[in-house]
């Protein structure tokens, strides 16, 4: 199927209101939905024989700090038996205050079970929560460290459990690549 | 003998013979170096290849063993991150003495090319006191001969019974 | 009376003979069956997505060698097509067809350490000498072409960055006339061999539905009957013009998803991709090897998603650019994450030196797990 028809079977599971179909910059279009829309479409996706979204490519975590402070969750979804792909996104805000409250969205780990780890990772690299996964936790990082690293204003600690953090030989190398 | 070491005096005719001993005893230790197999990353292939067929280190008396309680050497072999510092020093704690390491490739020198990285130790003598470094990303393994030769120099220049001067 | 016994809670710890990199399991066992086994990954986990948003696009190449570096080529090779596609580099003909020789070389030897540490993990030492003994050949010809063993940086956006030696292309052709009967004979003593057999065949079955639902991928993904290889179904680079076959299990040991049909299947991708090199010898074009045209490298806002068969399966780079000489993120989507996630789920009820079997069928390197 068509990136278009695929978007007006979508529409008419989950209706018109809050989606915004972007297309017309280079590379991939994507649609862009509500979180609380989330579940409910990713399980139309996987069951709809006419979708049929059987595997979960990639779940990737985004931050964007330009003019708004947001994160996004990217689920790119791949049909093998219509060989179609399909680009989902849920965009989250962050506020300065409390932002692990506003961070969160459903976990789809019981629609695609290769969401657990993935979803895990996003945790871990960015601090998004997703809500009714398994075993929730850390995965890459050891369970004691502090801070998400991929945010983009994330700061390194000066030392982790004893072991200084500093680079003494390319600490001039590093101000010379950014400046 | 843990009571005789470096005691014996080095001069007159003791000396002599005690210096012999100490040379006898540094030629054993050196010709049969085993190695703890602790590669952690590419280098660890590297590390695999210089025991295999073509370069095989085995002929200088270095197998490699999977336990640190069987070991004399611990090749460093590749980056080591947070997370895997703490079992670096633990299986280092647990080789008997004498006891010698070498980092193996630039992550394990410096942090290689991942310097930039937030999860990655910038060095492994940050946690083991290292021997040789061996340069290289990854190290030849004709590169890993001459460390280890280098350490079989050092080996045979250390004093167990003689006084150190 | 009947005994009772009690589960007790085991570490395979990060460091451990088995030569797959630096991965630890946890694992509840009643004797020497397993009721629950526990991945815990992150022991290599060197923050790459980060420093690729640090690097102009250019500098991270050598990055993606270390990301798999069994199968550095086809991981630079990836990272490549990835970034061509979003600046719009087109790649002369000639440095196409090396591209995919050099990644079809490199899957060979991938395969062959795939195979030999396969052998020595089940116990038997002597086969990987022999794969070793076949792999310095090829990191010979690898070194004569672009100067490094392992980790190689050789291809550049637009091509690669060095034309093929005098003669390469007749000694690559004498390899492949020594290496084809050395695959017959690997036949003869590991892959027909009884107690091989015996050790691996219904051992630790991964069906269909687990495969799709766990996103396993490559050779696992074949393995379990699914036929889908991003070579023939979505080709990239000249993949279009070269006939292959696409090894699929069909349980020719009596059990689909097996550990046998893993390791049947590497086999014979070693196979195909020496008919892949020979058609890449006699076709390979007179012309460029780079295309010298764009001095600056401009990449458009937008995202990308684009995906290669490495040997370890799907290798995905999404790309997110917001016009600046840097990405905005780089998201890379390996082979071997989703096959260690499926070991807590196939594990249970496995003896513990099956689980080691698992692993080393499932081919997972521990960079490509943690980046």
């Amino acid at each position: 199927m068509e990136a278009q028809s695929i978007l007006e079977r979508i529409k008419s599971i989950i209706g018109e209101s809050d989606l915004a179909w972007v297309d017309d910059q280079p590379g991939d279009p994507y649609l862009v939905i509500p979180k609380e829309k989330l579940r409910r479409l990713a399980i139309n996706m996987k069951g709809d024989p006419h979708l049929a979204f059987d595997t979960l490519m990639c779940l990737s975590g985004v931050h964007n700090m330009g003019e708004q402070d947001e994160m996004e969750v990217v689920y790119h979804l791949y049909s093998l038996r219509h060989r179609h792909q399909f680009i989902l996104k849920v965009k989250l805000d962050r506020p300065a205050f409390f932002p692990h409250f506003y961070l969160r969205v459903d976990s789809v780990s019981g629609i695609w079970p290769a969401a657990a780890w993935m979803e895990r990772e996003a945790y871990d690299m960015f601090g998004i929560h997703f809500m009714g996964h398994d075993d929730f936790r850390r995965l890459l990082l050891p369970t004691d460290w502090e801070g998400h690293p991929l945010q983009k204003d994330y700061q390194e600690p000066d030392a982790y459990r004893g072991i200084d953090t500093t680079r003494e030989e390319i600490e001039g190398i590093l101000a010379e690549e950014s400046g | 003998m843990i009571h005789l070491h470096n005691k014996m005096p080095s001069e007159g005719f003791f000396g002599a013979a005690f210096t012999t001993v100490d040379r006898a005893l540094n030629w054993f230790r050196l010709s049969s170096v085993w190695y703890l197999l602790f590669g952690l990353a590419c280098c660890g292939i590297e590390l695999m290849q210089t025991g295999g067929p073509r370069t095989d280190i085995d002929r200088l008396g270095s197998v490699p063993r999977p336990t640190p309680r069987q070991s004399d050497l611990m090749i460093v072999a590749g980056t080591l991150t947070y997370k895997m510092a703490s079992r670096l020093r633990l299986l280092y704690d647990q080789m008997a003495e004498p006891k010698y390491v070498i980092a193996m490739g630039s992550c394990a020198n410096c942090g290689g090319l991942f310097q930039l990285s937030y999860s990655v130790v910038k060095g492994v003598d940050k946690i083991v006191p290292v021997d040789v470094y061996v340069p290289g990303c990854p190290p030849r393994p004709e590169a890993l001969t001459e460390g280890i030769l280098k350490l079989q120099e050092k080996i045979r220049t250390e004093r167990f019974l003689v006084k150190s001067p | 009376m009947p005994l009772t016994t009690e589960t007790m809670v085991l570490n395979m710890g990060p460091h451990h003979p088995s030569t797959h990199g630096v991965l630890r399991f946890i694992l509840r066992t009643d004797g020497e069956v397993i009721h629950l086994c526990r991945p815990d990954i992150g022991y290599l986990h060197r923050g790459l997505e980060k420093i690729a948003e640090q690097l102009p696009y250019a500098h991270f190449m050598p990055y993606t060698d270390r990301l798999d570096y069994l199968a550095a080529m086809n991981c630079n090779l990836g990272y490549a097509i990835t970034v061509e596609q979003a600046a719009d580099i087109e790649v002369p003909p000639r440095a196409e067809y090396i591209r995919v020789l050099v990644a079809e070389l490199n899957r060979i030897i991938s395969h062959l350490i795939s195979v030999g540490t396969f052998a020595m993990d089940i116990g038997a030492v002597t086969p990987f000498t022999h794969t070793i003994r076949e792999r310095e050949w090829v990191n010979d010809l690898f070194e004569e072409l672009c100067g490094a063993r392992l980790t190689y940086n050789y291809i550049r956006f637009g091509g690669v960055v060095f034309d093929l030696p005098e003669g390469f292309l007749d000694r690559l052709s004498q390899f492949l006339d020594y290496f084809e009967p050395r695959l017959e004979q690997y036949n003869r003593f590991i892959s027909k061999n009884k107690i091989f057999k015996e050790r691996l065949v219904g051992v630790a079955v991964i069906s269909t539905q687990q495969a799709l639902d766990y996103a396993l991928v490559g050779p696992n993904l074949r393995a379990s009957g699914i036929d889908w290889d991003l070579r023939r179904d979505e080709p990239y680079s000249v993949y279009g013009d070269l006939e292959f076959d696409v090894p699929v299990g069909a349980a020719e040991s009596g059990v689909l998803g097996d550990c046998y049909s893993r390791y049947w299947i590497r086999i014979w991708e070693m196979e195909q991709s020496v008919l892949i090199l020979r058609q890449c010898i006699a076709k390979m074009p007179e012309g460029p090897y780079l295309n010298k045209s764009k001095r600056k490298l401009k990449v458009e806002p937008g995202e990308i998603y684009v995906r290669t068969e490495a040997p370890r399966g799907e290798l995905g780079f999404y790309l997110i650019s917001q016009g600046g000489p840097k990405p905005h993120r780089l998201r890379i989507r390996t082979g071997s994450f989703s096959a260690m996630s499926i070991v807590e789920e196939v594990s249970s009820g496995l003896m513990m030196a099956d689980l080691v079997a698992l692993i080393a069928s499932l081919d997972v390197v521990a960079p490509e797990v943690d980046r």
